[in-house]
């Protein structure tokens, strides 16, 4: 597989190589790592949210890479496929908070209002959806993209991830159960065109409840799925928290049947919690620094889960 | 045209097979069916929440929900919407033929559109403050996470949201992966539910109407707001058949496009609204001259409606006149993630009954939206092949093409 751009902005700083060994250890002891609001003159503009200006910066961003101009993204034949389990958490807590006489959080309280202003900004008018599956949103997206590309409804496709967290830090702080930190704030962006290794992306989810008395975070369905993974596979996980994916990789090393167990990396210990965006990052991790035929990307939130297969 | 996926076979069509609503004018389909052709109205004052200081204070709310007859009743959760799709999603299951929960042998997937989520259970969460941890469980996918754990669903379980389109994009979705062989049946639909908070932020709009609603009429001003779902069991007519069950109905073609031109109003040419038509029913492999029906947005809306029409003429020429063309909006209200979902249920049901549910309210014809939108009593016509538009903030378009089962 090939992206014709890609673009990764992090509270950890622009790109793979800013992301730590130890997201955990690198955040000492901060709950965020806040993304800084980006600057536009264009007038158009003067309403759009944090998270939508986030969104158009890391499009630009992943244009440059790819060496397209924005006109070549215009139009109708550029799918935008949208993933996110937080962006829209700031403008609805403000909203809900906002005195009386304010419209200023409406209707940017949608989640669609993020990819809504980076369609217009760069005129994109293709097929165009969201997703809100919380972690696995970004396989989902990927997965659509592919499909729109596969049957011809679009040339090329953008996928594009927003995590945003620092405007509601007192929420997630008392939910810190459920959102291990440290929360990072991301904006990434694949840009994909039709290419004959899409026709080989395989793409399960399915949902099973965790046993509470086994603790068992891999489902039979989800084994079935991997159980034809060859040793020389890289498999990189992507679970709500770093906990969570710890405790799934070490299950998953434990039900390998074979001796030659394929490489499993733990995309969260080097990210820390960026919800959609992690497997989108853990693909990105694995196209730069693993040398295999094969890359599984999995990803589980709650009861859900979902693998994506890319020869 | 060179875009679009080669249409399937017969035996591959996504069929479907059965169909739940929660709706204030009706909570199940057989009641919301008779709602519809005689003209009932669902919009009342609002009575769940204060709506203190808005300058509109009714909308299609349902006063009582009707106690479930599942064996689960008991374990109901509290979010409203998430009652709403396990009591439409109970109704579609029995009319699909699939017996109850669990579906462990079967990969039966859960694709759920929403504008909303679980925002009003985030709401009604917040005035208690000792419930604010529980907030971080009320997020947009909350409802969908709830019908999924309580069908115990093992395929994929997602949720959409392109806004008020969400209730067709869904569908679409849930058609995408049965194509893709990723699961038996999906149970898709859409949801919303009327709270102080979506009613806030239409009133700041000043979008909704202080008279009726009114699509399509010269004197509409505006949409009044609803709640409810709609369910639809989607799987593939080969599996039906299977299971020897008749279909009620096929999606033979979807699509949902952006519009690229204002974060809450519609492209002033309907842009992206045609694109998505054209796009649907090419996926489809259907042609204007095959389109009996069209369920329109219609929100009653001077912009909405007459972009709409605009559209309609420009897909159809000379042929959209002689369509058949309604809104159901001033039935119920705008019911937002729901509605595309009710309005495809109706579509399949116009076709089963052979009739057409009226556009209520309408009363003076409006120059700019001069095409036949079936004013005020139903039509006896059986429309086979229908299109159900929809449309959203962010510039979100969907469209479905469906047709009948004989």
């Amino acid at each position: 597989m090939s992206f014709r751009g890609t673009s990764l902005l992090t509270g950890w700083g622009e790109g793979l190589h800013c992301l730590p060994t130890d997201a955990y250890a690198a955040a000492a002891g901060r709950r965020i790592l806040p993304l800084s609001t980006p600057q536009f003159a264009d007038d158009h503009l003067r309403r759009a949210t944090r998270e939508c200006l986030l969104a158009i910066t890391a499009v630009e961003q992943a244009l440059l890479h790819s060496s397209w101009s924005a006109t070549e993204l215009a139009g109708q034949r550029t799918a935008l496929v949208y993933a996110s389990a937080s962006s829209y958490v700031a403008a609805n807590w403000a909203f809900l908070h906002a005195d009386t006489s304010s419209a200023m959080y409406f209707p940017y309280t949608a989640p669609s209002a993020v990819p809504g202003e980076v369609s217009m900004y760069f005129n994109i008018t293709g097929p165009y959806l969201s997703f809100l599956s919380g972690a696995n949103a970004g396989l989902e997206a990927l997965w659509q993209a592919a499909t729109l590309l596969n049957t011809d409804q679009c040339d090329r496709a953008l996928i594009l991830g927003v995590e945003t967290f620092i405007e509601c830090e007192d929420l997630y702080t008392r939910g810190r159960r459920l959102f291990s930190m440290p929360l990072v704030e991301t904006a990434v962006c694949l840009l994909l065109e039709r290419h004959p290794s899409l026709a080989t992306m395989k793409y399960s989810a399915g949902n099973t409840p965790v046993n509470n008395q086994t603790n068992e975070l891999i489902p039979p369905a989800m084994l079935e799925t991997l159980r034809s993974t060859p040793a020389t596979a890289a498999i990189t996980l992507c679970g709500s928290t770093i906990r969570h994916s710890c405790q799934l990789a070490k299950q998953l090393r434990q039900h390998w049947s074979s001796s030659a167990v394929p490489s499993i990396s733990v995309v969260n210990t080097r990210t820390g919690t960026c919800l959609a965006a992690t497997p989108l990052i853990g693909l990105l991790l694995a196209l730069a620094e693993a040398q295999c035929e094969r890359i599984l990307c999995i990803s589980r939130w709650g009861e859900a889960w979902s693998i994506l297969s890319w020869l | 045209m060179t875009f679009g996926i080669i249409p399937p076979q017969p035996a591959d069509r996504i069929a479907i097979t059965g169909m739940g609503v929660v709706s204030p004018i009706g909570q199940d389909v057989e009641t919301y069916w008779s709602g519809l052709v005689n003209g009932r109205c669902g919009i009342s004052s609002i009575e769940r929440f204060s709506t203190e200081g808005m300058r509109v204070n009714s909308g299609g709310e349902i006063k009582t929900l009707r106690d479930p007859t599942t064996t689960a009743a008991s374990s109901l959760p509290k979010c409203r919407a998430s009652q709403f799709l396990i009591l439409a999603a109970s109704e579609a299951l029995q009319m699909a033929h699939w017996s109850e929960a669990p579906f462990a042998d079967q990969c039966l997937g859960v694709v759920i559109g929403s504008a909303l989520g679980g925002i009003g259970q985030a709401e009604y969460l917040m005035e208690r403050p000792r419930d604010l941890h529980a907030l971080t469980e009320a997020p947009y996918d909350g409802p969908t996470r709830n019908l999924a754990h309580w069908l115990r669903a093992t395929g994929p379980v997602m949720t959409i949201s392109t806004a008020c389109a969400s209730g067709a994009t869904s569908l679409g979705v849930a058609a995408d992966l049965l194509r893709a062989g990723m699961v038996t049946a999906v149970l898709a639909g859409g949801v919303d539910i009327l709270c102080r908070f979506v009613m806030q932020g239409f009133n700041r709009m000043r979008s909704l109407t202080r008279d009726k609603v009114r699509p399509f009429d010269r004197r509409r001003n505006g949409l009044l707001l609803g709640e409810g779902a709609g369910i639809v069991v989607l799987e593939r007519t080969s599996t039906a058949r299977q299971r020897g069950v008749q279909p009620l109905g096929f999606l033979l073609g979807h699509a949902s496009c952006a519009d690229g031109a204002h974060i809450s109003a519609p492209d002033t040419a309907g842009r992206g609204l045609e694109h998505t038509i054209r796009l649907a029913m090419h996926n489809a492999g259907v042609v204007p001259e095959q389109i009996d029906f069209i369920s329109a947005h219609g929100t009653g809306t001077p912009v909405n409606d007459r972009i709409e029409t605009i559209v309609f003429k420009n897909m159809l020429g000379a042929r959209a006149s002689a369509i058949p063309i309604n809104s159901i909006k001033a039935h119920m209200g705008h019911t937002m993630g729901a509605a595309a979902t009710l309005e495809t249920i109706m579509c399949i049901l116009a076709w089963r009954h052979g009739q057409i549910p009226p556009t209520l309210n309408y009363g003076e014809p409006d120059p700019e939206c001069d095409l036949d939108y079936v004013p005020n009593y139903a039509r006896s016509v059986r429309p086979r092949m229908s299109l159900k538009t929809a449309a959203g903030f962010a510039g979100c378009n969907a469209c479905l093409v469906l047709e009948g089962a004989s």
